[in-house]
Order: structure tokens, then sequence, then C-alpha cells
């Protein structure tokens, strides 16, 4: 606190507040890594709602049941927590905010306050000097006027005081509003809204996913839906127990899960159902049941989906059979272990996917022209749809194979659409040749 | 005993992503650190201490979940492997002394 002077007509003698202390571009900078932790706990949220989303149909039973609570339950707790972040930055960076103002207006009013103090200062020295210049060898007259001056001066003087207390108000008011300000902000870092009496254990939030001091834990302690240890049965390291109705991976606790397989939904058979929407009359002579049924057999409906699948499974087992033969499946690693499966999965289906892609392509390509050139497309429809057929779809030796013999069925059929979709495969092989 | 069938890749993905968002949590913990590093900006003002206090706060918070998610990621990567061991291993076709079947 700077003291104020005594100064003339007894103003200006008003405290001038220091400044509160700080670096609002560093808590600004506090402020934006709270927010960036914000983020980062909402792609955690979002990413456990979608590892749910995607184990919906793949796995289902007792198992799936406590996985999908107790990542529901997680990802809640993330979104608790990125709540909390937010709210703190939120609160940091206002109390940055209000620092730089405060600390600028307290700047601003000291220069001011200062220079009157200098006016104040100097008219009380020049009153003192015109009082001490009237001798008695003064004329009258001049006593008259000199005093004068010195009225006038010590009025600039008094005036000024008065100006300089102004400025030490208003800095007060301004210091004192900062502290208000940063008091809320505080009890936001502390986990408690303004006003609000701490609950049990000091906490006032107990419920997972609530946001506040716990950063969306409960306070008592972290648990998961069920018990503390709802989790431990799908270790793997607990005590065997009874082989029948053991929760260890291997034994009973699986025998309720069922995982029926996922219909694929954007293969080729939507596709030509769609063309054969678009196409009209001359398709529906061709047949839409018949166009779906080829493109399976074909393997480029969900036949194919599944050879690919299927792939992916081979890979992906061999792997982990010799991770267990060679003890690793006994260790903690198993994530380790499953990022090799995948990998090695992958490879499985891509080289099964990449095989397939020209094929597919082609078959759309003559499908297309044939229905283009019979002139039952919309325009631009031909050109859509094998663009997309292009960069999506493929042909194996396998479905070569399958169209030779689907082929051959067709021909011995009466039916037109049949012999229809004959015709379509022959120019399908001969691309193929 | 009824059989069953799961999509183990599935499983195995699901693993993998659960781990990566484990990851993501980590990256708040060190976000939490890195404001927590930027107290000394408060100049010894009050709310300062609860600045200081709430980064601690986070930190154990997100070790916590970071830890748990972790162990879901482990152990549905184990499901996943579980399933496989029972499709290749042998099952009891009795109880085993001392069980109940």
């Amino acid at each position: 606190m700077i003291p104020g002077g005594t100064g003339g007509g007894g103003t200006g003698s008003a405290p001038f507040p220091d400044p509160p202390k700080g670096d609002p571009a560093g808590i600004t900078s506090a402020a934006r890594s709270l927010g960036n932790a914000a983020d980062d706990l909402e792609n955690a949220e979002g990413g456990l709602h979608g590892a749910n989303a995607e184990l919906e149909a793949d796995w289902q039973g007792y198992a799936a049941n406590a996985y999908h609570s107790s990542s529901g339950t997680l990802a809640h707790v993330a979104r608790g927590a990125s709540e909390t972040f937010r709210q703190c930055a939120h609160a940091v960076s206002g109390y940055a905010a209000a620092l730089d103002h405060c600390q600028s207006e307290i700047k601003r009013l000291r220069h001011a306050w200062e220079q009157a103090k200098q006016r104040q200062a100097a008219a009380d020295v020049l009153a003192v000097k015109l009082v001490n210049s009237i001798t008695q060898a003064t004329k009258p007259d001049d006593a008259t006027r000199i005093n004068t001056q010195v009225t006038t001066a010590t009025g600039q003087a008094s005036d000024a005081g008065t100006e300089a207390d102004h400025y030490a108000l208003r800095a007060n008011h301004a210091l004192t509003e900062f502290k208000q300000k940063a008091s809320a902000y505080q009890s936001t870092l502390e986990g408690y809204s303004p006003g609000e009496t701490p609950g049990p254990f000091g906490a006032p939030f107990t419920a997972p996913g609530t946001p506040g001091r716990t950063f969306g834990l409960p306070s008592a302690g972290f648990q998961l839906p069920g018990d503390a240890h709802s989790l431990d049965p799908y270790n793997g390291v607990i005590p065997v127990g009874d082989p029948w109705n053991s929760p260890i991976p291997g034994y009973g606790v699986y025998k309720d899960a069922t995982t029926p397989e996922v219909e694929p939904v954007d293969d080729l058979t939507n596709l030509v159902l769609l063309v054969s929407t678009l196409g009209g009359s001359a398709a529906a002579e061709v047949g839409a049941n018949a166009l779906k049924a080829l493109a399976e057999e074909l393997g480029v409906g969900s036949v194919g989906r599944g050879a690919v699948g299927e792939a992916y499974d081979k890979a992906a087992q061999e792997v982990i059979d010799k991770a267990i033969a060679s003890g690793e499946g006994r260790s903690s690693s198993f994530v380790k272990i499953l990022q090799r499966a995948r990998a090695a999965g992958d490879d499985g289906a891509i080289e099964t996917e990449v095989a397939q892609h020209e094929a597919r392509a082609d078959l759309l390509d003559a499908l297309m022209e044939n229905a283009d050139q019979a002139g039952v497309l919309k325009d631009g429809t031909k050109e859509i749809v094998t663009q997309l057929a292009r960069n999506r779809w493929a042909y194996t030796s396998y479905t070569t194979a399958r169209l030779d013999a689907v082929r051959s069925a067709l021909l011995k059929s009466d039916n037109p659409a049949a012999k229809a979709a004959a015709r379509i495969i022959g120019t399908i092989l001969r691309y193929k040749q | 005993m009824s059989s069953l069938t799961v999509h183990t890749p599935a499983l195995a993905a699901a693993a993998l992503t659960i781990s990566a968002n484990a990851g993501s949590v980590s990256d708040a913990k060190s976000a939490a650190a890195s404001a927590a590093g930027a107290a000394g900006a408060f100049g010894g003002e009050p709310i300062g201490g609860a600045f200081s206090d709430m980064c601690t706060r986070a930190q154990d918070a997100m070790g916590a979940l970071q830890t748990t998610i972790e162990s879901l990621s482990r152990n549905v990567a184990a499901a996943s492997v579980g399933y496989l061991v029972t499709d290749q291993g042998v099952v009891p076709t009795k109880a085993l002394p001392g069980f109940k079947a």
C-alpha cells in the first residue's frame, strides 16, 4: 500500500492499493492446458462409446454385460472429468482476464493519482513560498495580492488532493471487484459452487460422472458397477475355482455368450438393388432378386464379405495360437499379443480384398454397361456407380470359378432373366481373360 | 453345453481401441501436470494454492481413470484370448473332485 501525503486542505491522504500479483499470460497458458485435457477426455469418452457400439453385436452374454456396464461407467466418468476440466479452464481463463483488467486499471489510475499528487505538492510549495514572501516591508496592496495567490494555490492543492483521493478510491473499488471475482473462480477450482456447502467428507459430489472436486470420480473411491472388483473375473489371474462356473477365460463363464454375425449393409448386394430401382422396367425384367442372388453367388455380397472375415479370423487366430503355445498368453501382455494378431488379420483381409477389388469393379462395369445400353439408367447413374465400385470392390479366382459355375447353371434355365444374367457373366469372364 | 460364437478379432480390436482411450486419459493427465507447472504465474495470490490443489486432484483422478481403462482393455483382450482357449481347449466332461457340477 502506498501511503498518501498529508496534502493541502487535508485531502489526498487516501492510500493507493498495490495491484494484484501474477502473470495473466502465464495463467492463460495454464487455462489452455486444462482445455486440452478436457478435449483429451472427450476423445476418451467418444472412444469408449465407440468401442461399446462396435461390440454391441459381436459380443453378448454375461461377460459382455459386465464389459458394457464398466465401459459405460468409465465413459460417464470421462465425460464428468472433461466437464470439470472445462469448468476449471473457464475459471482460470476468467481469472487471468480479471487479473489483466485489474492490473491495467490500477496501473492507469496509479499514473493519474501520481500526477494529481505532484500537482498537489507543487501547489502546496507555491502557497508556502507565497506566504513566506510577505514581510514587514511588503506593501499592503502587494500583501493583499499575494494572499489572494496563496488562497488560489491552496485551493489548487486541495482540488488536486481531492482528485488523487478519487483515483485511489477507484483503484480500491477495482481491487475489491477483482477479489470478489477471484473468490468465485477459486471456489470453482476447489470444486465448490459459490455459496455451496461441502457435503460428506468435504466433497459435495459423490456420484460417478458428476463434474466437480473429484473430476467425475465418486468421492468415496472409484468403483465400477456391481462391486469394486467387477472387472476381476476377466483379468485371467484369479484361482480356477469351480471349472463349471469359473469366471476364468476359457471356462464356464463364456458359455452364455452369443455373437450373431453382423449383416453387411454396404456391399454390392444393396448396390445392385439400387441399380435395379434406378433402372426401372428393363432392370426389373432381369429381376432384382435374381441380381441379388447372383451377386451373392459371385462373392460380391455377404458371401464375399464373409470370405474377408474368414481370412481375418484365420490369420489372427494363428498368431494368437502361437502366443498361447509359447506361454505369452499367461503374461500380462495380452494387448501386445493381440496387436500382432490384428496386424496379421489385417494382412489376410487386405490380401483377400485386393484380389476381389478388380473383379467386383469389372462385374459392376459390365452390369452397368448392359443396363445403360438398354437405356434403363438415369443420366449419370452409370458413371457415378461404377466410380464407386472402382474405389471399393474387387475380383478373385474364387469369384471367377463361381462365375463360370453360375453361368453354366443359368444357361440351362429357360428363364429369360437367368439367360440375361448368364450373358452378363460371359461378358465379365471375357473382361477377365 | 450350448455352443457359442464370438467375433474374437472384434474383441481384440476393441481392446486396442480401449487402450488408446487410456492413452487419451494419460494425455489429459500430462496436460494437468503442464498446467500445474504454471502455478507460479499466480504470483502467490490465494487462488494459486487452490489451482495447485486442483491440478494435483486432477492428476490423481486421471491416474485412477487411466489405470481402470487399461484394466478394462486388458480384460477385454483376455476375454478374446479366453474364447479362443475355450474353442481349442479341453472342456471338462465331469466336475473335478471338490466341485459341484
